[in-house]
């Protein structure tokens, strides 16, 4: 792995840690914050492609805990 | 006084049964988890895990006592009237056994395959292939404890027959049918046909807002 995707995986990682620890990203701060413009510059290295670097985009604003009506199962 | 802080999701509706079969009178408090009510810190003080149902038992002449998990509700209410639960020995392990299966097995993955299936806004093949189908391996040891005896525990209706009931009631969320499972259909008929299930069904059903 070069030293660029190296660091590209690591910011991943380090954003993915912030972003458990803050409960207030909303679905569109989620995809503006660094794990998901990170994730959208590794599509984009691995595959040339704008558009899989902003489907990678969208899929973190869609997967955020806003929208997964986590609600429905706090029940135990 | 009892209180019982719930919505008309699967375990909740175990409590309002138990408390109907043993006729026990009780205050039902809608918690709309749709809404996020379960996260409201005036509900978080009572249940800090933040899911419903809650059962404040208040005496006449001490402390209100606060408890959640609806398995523990029920041991709780069956202990408090001596109901549903046999006293001791072979017989009361083998509820322990079907509570304890039910709330570390058949649950979790009945809410995980209904999750997966409904609300992940990225489908997830291989989350939805583990829990579906550890959803109907589990509703098949249910089916094959029942292939010998009328209710999950033996002989005689409990509170673990109420403990499977909540989530094979709302077996719709994970698309889960007995079409494999016939002594589970039988089951399940014999139980819903309780008018005090009924009962119970009807109140959380109610809490649902009709808009």
């Amino acid at each position: 792995m070069s030293s660029g995707m190296e660091d590209i995986v690591s910011f991943v990682r380090t954003g993915r840690a912030r972003e458990k620890e803050n409960s207030m990203f909303g679905p569109f701060m989620t995809a503006a914050s660094e794990p998901a413009i990170a994730h959208g510059m590794l599509a984009f290295q691995l595959t040339g492609s704008p558009l899989h670097a902003l489907m990678a985009l969208l899929g973190h604003a869609l997967s955020s805990p806003q929208v997964s009506h986590g609600g429905e199962n706090d029940d135990a | 006084m009892l209180d019982v802080y719930a919505f008309a999701t699967p375990n909740s509706a175990k409590v309002p049964i138990a408390l109907e079969e043993m006729g026990l009178p009780y205050t039902l408090h809608s918690v709309n988890v749709r809404k996020g009510e379960q996260k409201r810190p005036d509900f978080l003080r009572m249940n800090p895990n933040g899911k419903v149902p809650v059962l404040v038992d208040t005496p006449e002449s001490s402390d209100p006592f606060v408890l959640s998990e609806s398995a523990a509700i029920l041991v709780y209410l069956a202990e408090k009237t001596g109901r549903l639960l046999p006293a001791s020995g072979e017989e009361r392990a083998r509820v322990f056994e079907q509570l304890f299966f039910h709330a570390s097995g058949l649950s979790p993955a009945f809410g995980q395959s209904g999750f997966f299936q409904r609300f992940a806004a990225v489908p997830q093949p291989l989350a939805i292939e583990r829990f579906a189908a550890e959803a109907a391996r589990t509703l098949g040891v249910l089916d094959g404890a029942l292939a010998d005896r009328p209710f999950v525990a033996g002989e005689d209706f409990t509170i673990a027959d109420i403990a499977h009931f909540g989530w094979l009631w709302r077996r719709g969320f994970p698309n889960i049918t007995f079409s494999d499972t016939p002594h589970v259909a039988r089951w399940y008929e014999t139980v819903e046909a309780r008018p005090a299930v009924q009962r119970g069904i009807a109140r959380v059903e109610a809490l649902v807002p009709q808009d």
